[in-house]
């Protein structure tokens, strides 16, 4: 056999390779891409998303944008309901696997208790935290005011200053069900050599913890930021149905914000803009997410 | 052997995978009612398709009527028509207006649609035909005055007629429930200072007055668009049109009152963290508030039949006695104040329907004393006038009496309720958000508002 039979054999071994790649490349190419490139596209134009005349006006969309305080508002939002849900739902979730790994009776119930807010619907959330935190005579304020906790007894969705602060509560008691399914399983695999040598070296709980339960749990801390950003940025429902962005703007997040520009108000064109500028930041933070998790 | 049949297998996986994909598809025309028709969806057409040969499939989209009522039409309709079929195809409000979009951008539009007054109406204009040819020569020269003004001219642009009004609704009435009140030996509030006074009393009686669900930006236009019209009658129409500041002194007076409404015990602890619909409707049905603002809409809540659904649906104990209030005095002409609105619902046809004679028929039909009697029966101001309410199944007397004055009220509206601009409606809804949450005066609020007002073309 020469040289270039060989090479054509070869090529004709990887042929169902590709053949097995090309729906996935279809798909994302169609999807993903094309929708990327029609979104860009449609930023440059001053449409209302109906007609079939646009009006091509280049980069002033852009130039709107960084001039808008309500853009710069949003963009805070969501990366303030980011910080806050990611870490608190990882440090509960954590807390409350390293628990359920202690000797605990009744573990599968814990286990389905925990993780059953991840399964619920949003809009079944938002409903029913709608009523718990109604100011008026919702159970939480009721509950405070019998208790003799009145001055607790806030306006929990309709006070501008805790709006924002409430939602992130009500996505903590959702997801942190995620969290520690992913700690308990990750500590589930842990080499159980290392925390027997450790403790005949004497080491108590917290320094277990801190020098070899925390670090060997890194791959778990990773995903579930990584996790967790997307789910920020992609928060919509939840924030739509209890307080709609309001009071006032108090809780608007880019998410709503695009929604309110490319619906509400027939703006097609500046909310293209908005998800492209949307887009960046998420590869911005997938960038710095990536590299950080290189580096270790 | 196996190795060949397998490279063999995937090779016509993937090619009829491709060829799926890059076939015309089912080209459904989605969820929703469809009752009594012989559709067949044909593929790239709008709307109608001929099931048999004689046989004209009407599509209307809407969101109101529900399912359960459209299916009243519908059966009316069908089953009194051979060559003319209606398939309605009902979408929540939300989910509606995204159909919509899709539908007229590709092509696969219906034939009728329902539509808004206000932004909606100057949207879709393109995409609308000019009824007014249809209606001369079906109701003659002076067909307008078959309708109530209010629900025609405002679906009406530049000499068009865009959409007829299927129905009217009103805002501007303040709901109580009459049971309660008398309970207490309180009467309903003739003006802002007796509803001051009223929700004092009733709060030290642990009784809320009042509920509003103004995390919804549509219940706190009603109050604010019926406060500015009893300080300052039609000036904020002539503020949307842009011909007075939203500045004005009577404005930022609406503005004030909008905010006492917060400060001074009427708007219920926490009213901008929670919605209207279904929230505050539920909890004032279940006699847990005493006064709601609703308008025309509610007059099926003074039905047996509605006091029957709450009691199944929501646990309602008693028989209240629900009743509509106009809108207390302000400006201490001794007049309550007048309701506002239009037409809740309007028929478009499409511009780019195959069957456009067929559509206007049932259009016609829609428009006819048959159909709008549907209405009635529900209490529903028609479209059309001369059909009176039917009181058949309202519950007691008193509300009997108050069905006399609702069409006069329709006759005598004083406005419109939808903006037609979306920018300027977002920025009011922020402004009274803002004032009412503490974080911004009224007079700082409304200048924001006038500032988006002026970067709008008209």
């Amino acid at each position: 056999m020469v040289a270039g039979d060989y090479r054509w054999k070869k090529i004709f071994r990887d042929v169902p390779n590709w053949l097995y790649l090309i729906p996935v490349f279809a798909f994302v190419g169609f999807f993903i891409y094309y929708g990327i490139g029609y979104t860009v596209y449609i930023s440059l134009f001053e449409w209302n998303g109906i007609s079939p005349d646009k009006t091509f006006i280049g980069i002033q969309h852009y130039l709107q944008l960084f001039r808008d305080s309500i853009f710069y508002l949003s963009v805070g939002h969501t990366f303030i309901f980011m910080v806050i849900t990611i870490f608190t739902q990882m440090i509960l979730g954590l807390l409350i696997a390293l628990m359920l790994k202690s000797q605990v009776r009744l573990k599968a119930v814990y286990k389905v208790i925990f993780f059953l807010p991840t399964v619920m619907s949003q809009a079944v959330i938002a409903a029913l935290f709608r009523q718990i935190f109604n100011a008026h005579d919702g159970e939480l304020n009721r509950f405070l005011e019998a208790v003799g906790f009145d001055f607790l007894a806030l306006s929990w969705l309709a006070d501008p200053d805790i709006a924002l602060y409430s939602i992130a509560v009500i996505n903590i008691w959702e997801f942190t069900g995620f969290s520690f399914i992913m700690y308990f399983a990750a500590l589930s695999v842990l080499d159980r050599e290392v925390y027997e040598a450790a403790y005949i070296e004497g080491a108590g709980f917290f320094k277990t913890f801190i020098k070899i339960t925390f670090p060997m749990l890194k791959s778990t801390h990773y995903s579930l930021i990584m996790l967790g950003v997307i789910g920020s940025l992609k928060t919509f429902d939840l924030v739509f149905l209890t307080t709609g962005g309001g009071p006032g703007r108090a809780s608007e997040l880019l998410s709503t914000y695009i929604y309110k520009k490319m619906i509400v108000e027939y703006n097609a064109g500046y909310a293209s803009a908005l998800c492209v500028i949307f887009l960046l930041l998420t590869l911005i933070l997938t960038a710095i997410q990536l590299r950080a998790y290189k580096e270790r | 052997m196996r190795g060949i049949l397998r490279k063999t297998g995937l090779y016509v996986s993937v090619i009829a995978l491709l060829l799926t994909a890059c076939g015309g598809g089912n080209s459904d025309k989605g969820a929703g009612s469809s009752a009594g028709s012989n559709s067949t969806n044909g593929s790239g057409s709008s709307g109608a398709s001929n099931a048999g040969s004689d046989v004209v499939t009407i599509e209307i989209w809407g969101w109101n009527p529900n399912e359960e009522n459209g299916q009243i039409y519908v059966n009316a309709f069908n089953q009194s028509h051979t060559d003319i079929q209606i398939k309605y195809v009902q979408s929540e409000y939300n989910d509606y207006l995204n159909k919509l979009k899709l539908g007229m951008l590709t092509g696969e539009g219906p034939d009728l649609f329902g539509v808004q007054a206000g932004e909606m109406l100057v949207q879709y204009a393109e995409f609308m035909e000019d009824l007014t040819p249809y209606a001369e020569a079906a109701w003659g020269a002076n067909w307008a005055d078959r309708f109530y003004e209010f629900g025609l001219t405002q679906l009406q642009k530049n000499g068009k007629t865009q959409a007829l009004p299927f129905f009217m609704s009103a805002a501007g009435y303040l709901w109580y429930n009459k049971t309660i009140l008398d309970a207490h030996g309180l009467q309903p509030p003739a003006t802002f200072e007796e509803w001051v006074q009223l929700s004092r009393q009733l709060n030290e009686k642990g009784v809320t007055p009042f509920i509003q669900g103004a995390k919804d930006s549509w219940v706190n236009f009603d109050m604010f668009i019926a406060l500015a019209n009893e300080i300052s009658p039609g000036k904020i129409y002539e503020a949307e049109a842009g011909t007075v500041p939203w500045t004005d002194p009577d404005l930022v007076e609406a503005m004030r009152y909008w905010k006492r409404l917060f400060d001074e015990g009427i708007m219920q602890k926490g009213a901008l963290g929670v919605s209207q619909y279904p929230d505050m409707h539920d909890k004032w049905a279940k006699g847990e508030s005493v006064m709601i603002l609703f308008g025309t809409w509610n007059n099926d809540h003074m039905t047996k039949e509605t006091i029957e659904r709450l009691k199944t649906t929501l646990g309602v104990k008693e028989d209240y006695q629900f009743m509509p209030l106009r809108f207390p005095d302000i400006n201490g002409d001794g007049q309550p104040g007048r309701l506002f609105g239009g037409p809740d619902v309007g028929w478009a046809m499409n511009k780019n329907s195959k069957n456009k004679e067929a559509a206007w028929r049932v259009l016609e039909w829609l428009e006819s004393e048959e159909a709008q009697q549907v209405h009635a029966k529900q209490l529903n101001v028609p479209g059309i006038k001369g059909i009176p309410l039917d009181d058949s199944n309202v519950m007691f007397e008193e509300q009997k009496e108050v069905l006399k004055w609702v069409l006069e009220d329709v006759d005598n509206m004083i406005g419109k309720r939808e903006f037609l601009y979306p920018e300027l409606k977002t920025a009011l809804g922020d402004a009274l958000q803002m004032v009412a949450a503490g974080q911004t005066s009224p007079e700082d609020a409304l200048a924001n508002v006038e500032n988006v007002s002026r970067s709008i073309s008209r």
